[in-house]
């Protein structure tokens, strides 16, 4: 029996997704690794998010029945490779830990959080650290990581008028999710701290520090540690 | 390497290939040409890659300077004004031309008029870096290290035009698809990925209505206003994966469709998408555009794009032989007026060639055969870009003492290593001075000798060419050389002279006989206007030697410029 729920999202699309019963963070990410792992000539890309993953396809050379019949065999072949490899507990899932300055100087919205959730910013703050989040899809830019879920206690609603300029390095709550943004750009998430580290740069190896499926946690640095961790960047991007 | 420089941008242009893939799983967006059709009947026209970098331009073309002779070629929206500048000469950049340019040539392209975007294509493709395989611009993202738009001062590396051996293209012009849809686009669509939450009426809704274009659209998404998906929206879904084409229905009911450039996930319900085969339609959607969309089945969607796939494949490029024709007519002005330089070092001789410069379009400069030594070439050169002359070189059988009229005699031999080593010197100097030698044209008895024999003719062209690829052959206009020239592809200018007589049968009367020169320059530029008109010539020469040149010269250059041939 097939556990994935096989949708076309377009003529050059399917999405597999998870039934809801299925809790496993990283099963949308696991199989989108092994989709793309498996020799497939005909898919275009392949996205994972939290809840599925949509394979796009190019179609000149694929009719739509290949197309349906590849992700049925693809998602099959999944299934029994995780049953006959979960003994052996394989997962390529990283953990990611990412240190974060809440100082006030570099949190424009953290006290102004604070008020409005009612509570003091070191709350605020212990709270961010606390929770081990799953990067559950990556998107609205590069590197940029939907980090979920964030502590009920955090749930705060987007801003009503965005920012113009948020800095890179950010890091921001809305709703149930917590990021970091990658690159200077508009946004309208709260900005409660910014970390030294680089998100992404394309001309690394491995251009994203986040994938979905990682585990994410933050821990806080100190004004001070904020400025030497970016003066070392600074001198080994040099 | 040739340059691309910017000397303006537009509205927003940026370099777009056929954008990155792998990596929209890290939400890398796709980027590339938003009209990918345009960018590969652009790139086939001109034997390039399909997936080679152009230069897309939004709602106004921008200006371009190339530092190196290439082939350039405009696709998809079509300027209402795009012209090549090239000293005083001043052409139409044909749609969907290719066209052969000279080195140091502007490209001044104007507003864009049915359709919103325009793809400056060049031979060989731009060559700037390649960042997570590709070369496309993230425009909306200027600060991820993934390109920029351009800016005035930018240069860009460009490829080197690779001869291809094409076949002739039945019509370089019948792939006008991407154009000939517009007036009303329709955008066929398919369902999308919460298709099933919406409610039948909405399913309607989204094919009953017209939607207008919002000028807040961009490369990240096209928005829709004045047409609403109204009543209950589904609420909330989770982030999935998206494509370009996906058409988000918003809270507010007004329908954004993501474009090249639009985020890889996304948490808007999604009612439908945009067919692959029309997502070139929806990038030449003009701000305040009226457009519709109607359902097909999927099969219908995959029938759409592979007719779309067969008529990309029937453009081929066109060949150089072909190009060079139509570089005759769309580059240079109809006849070039040109006199020789180059032949005198010093005195009265050099003060008249200097003095002619003003009233020519192209000069002819001695290159050391009959006359003329570097220095002598150096300047001719240098004198003749500053007033923005077509440069022709000038070879001639090595007799400096007859001053290369007479016939001699001359073993083949030696006659081919000395026009090698004339020819060779010349085009060195000419890339010193950054000046394109646009044609060839011999000097003297040699003129004439290629004139008669056309084996010979055969012999000496490629011996020109092996040095001068591209150039033109410039000889007499009734000429049998020209004439088996004509016919063999070569491309040819047909030369008459202003300051020669001609006998009733269109031959030039000999310099010896008496009566061989024209001195008044009222007969000059009538014989000039009868030249052109009875004979077709497209290549007019006065001699800086016959006496009143200067003022046969400008009397010409008047009686052209009122015909209408040249323009400053």
């Amino acid at each position: 029996m097939n556990a994935w729920q096989l949708i076309w999202t377009s003529e050059r699309s399917i999405l597999a997704r998870l039934p809801e019963s299925v809790t496993q963070s990283d099963a949308a990410s696991r199989l989108a690794a092994w989709i793309s792992s498996q020799s497939t000539e005909n898919i275009r890309s392949v996205i994972p998010s939290a809840t599925g993953v949509l394979i796009e396809f190019n179609i000149l050379h694929c009719p739509l029945c290949d197309s349906w019949s590849a992700v049925v065999q693809l998602t099959e072949s999944f299934e029994r490779d995780q049953c006959s490899s979960q003994s052996t507990g394989t997962s390529h899932a990283r953990e990611i830990l990412i240190p974060v300055c809440y100082d006030d100087l570099l949190a424009p919205d953290l006290l102004q959080v604070a008020q409005q959730l009612n509570c003091h910013s070191e709350r605020i703050i212990e709270l961010h650290t606390a929770v081990v989040y799953s990067v559950n899809a990556m998107g609205f830019m590069p590197g940029f990581g939907y980090l979920g879920a964030l502590h009920d206690l955090l749930r705060i609603p987007r801003k009503d008028t965005p920012r113009t300029q948020v800095p890179a390095g950010s890091v921001a709550i809305a709703e149930d999710m917590t990021a970091v943004y990658p690159h200077q750009s508009a946004g309208g998430w709260h900005l409660i701290g910014r970390t030294p580290l680089q998100l992404f740069n394309p001309n690394q190896n491995e251009p994203s520090l986040l994938r979905v499926g990682d585990t994410v946690r933050f821990n806080q640095i100190t004004y001070d540690e904020f400025n030497i961790y970016e003066e070392t960047q600074q001198r080994e991007d040099d | 390497m040739g340059l691309l420089e910017v000397i303006h941008p537009g509205v927003l242009s940026s370099v777009q290939d056929s954008g990155r893939e792998d990596y929209r799983y890290l939400g890398v967006p796709k980027s590339g040409a938003f009209d990918q059709v345009a960018l590969c009947v652009g790139n086939r026209l001109l034997g390039n890659a399909e997936k080679d970098a152009a230069i897309e331009m939004t709602m106004s073309g921008g200006e371009f300077r190339l530092t190196e002779s290439t082939v350039v070629c405009l696709t998809g929206a079509k300027a209402d004004d795009a012209v090549i500048m090239n000293g005083k000469h001043q052409e139409r950049l044909q749609h969907q031309q290719p066209t052969l340019i000279p080195s140091g040539s502007t490209l001044r392209i104007g507003r864009l008029a049915n359709g919103f975007r325009s793809y400056l294509s060049i031979a060989g493709g731009i060559q700037c870096p390649s960042v997570l395989d590709s070369r496309s611009s993230l425009v909306s993202l200027p600060d991820a290290g993934l390109g920029r738009a351009l800016m005035s001062g930018d240069r860009l590396p460009v490829g080197v035009y690779q001869i291809v051996n094409g076949d002739l293209p039945e019509s370089s012009c019948s792939q006008d698809e991407s154009s000939s849809q517009h007036g009303s686009p329709v955008l066929r669509i398919v369902p999308g990925a919460h298709y099933e939450l919406f409610s039948q009426l909405q399913h309607a809704a989204l094919e009953d209505q017209r939607f207008q274009v919002s000028d807040q659209s961009n490369r990240v998404g096209v928005r829709l206003i004045e047409g609403n998906i109204s009543g209950e929206l589904p609420s909330s879904v989770s982030s999935e994966g998206t494509l370009s084409g996906y058409i988000q229905v918003p809270p507010s009911g007004e329908p954004i469709i993501l474009g090249v450039d639009g985020p890889t996930t996304g948490g808007y319900p999604v009612i439908a998408c945009v067919i692959e085969a029309d997502l070139h339609v929806l990038a030449q959607c003009e701000i305040r555009e009226q457009i519709r969309f109607r359902w097909v089945s999927l099969e219908d969607a995959h029938e759409a794009l592979r007719d779309q796939r067969a008529l990309i494949q029937s453009v081929k490029p066109v060949s150089p032989e072909q190009m060079s024709w139509d570089c005759q007519r769309s580059v240079l002005p109809s006849v070039l007026f040109g006199c020789d330089t180059g032949e005198a070092l010093s005195g009265p001789g050099r003060d008249r060639e200097m003095a002619l410069l003003p009233f020519v379009s192209a000069v002819s400069i001695a290159c050391g055969g009959h006359a003329g030594d570097q220095d002598s070439m150096r300047e001719a050169l240098s004198a003749a870009c500053e007033h923005g002359c077509t440069i022709g070189a000038h070879p001639s059988y090595p007799d400096r003492d007859g001053f290369g009229r007479r016939e001699i005699e001359i073993h083949r031999e030696v006659l081919g290593s000395s026009l090698k080593e004339q020819l060779t010197t010349f085009s060195e100097i000419a890339k010193e001075c950054n000046a394109r030698v646009s044609y060839i044209k011999a000097h003297g008895a040699l003129y004439h000798t290629v004139a008669c024999d056309t084996s010979f003719a055969d012999w000496y062209w490629g011996i020109c060419t092996s040095i001068i690829p591209h150039a033109r052959f410039v000889g007499p206009m009734d000429s049998v050389t020209l004439e088996h020239f004509r016919l063999s592809g070569i491309p040819v200018l047909a030369e008459g002279f202003c300051d020669r007589v001609y006998e009733s049968d269109g031959r030039l009367r000999t310099r010896s006989a008496p009566k061989a020169c024209i001195n008044d320059q009222d007969s000059a530029a009538s014989q000039a206007e009868h030249l052109i008109k009875e004979f077709k010539c497209q290549f007019l020469c006065v001699h800086s030697d016959t006496n009143n040149s200067i003022g046969i010269a400008r009397s010409v250059h008047e009686r052209l410029s009122r015909l209408g041939h040249t323009r400053l």
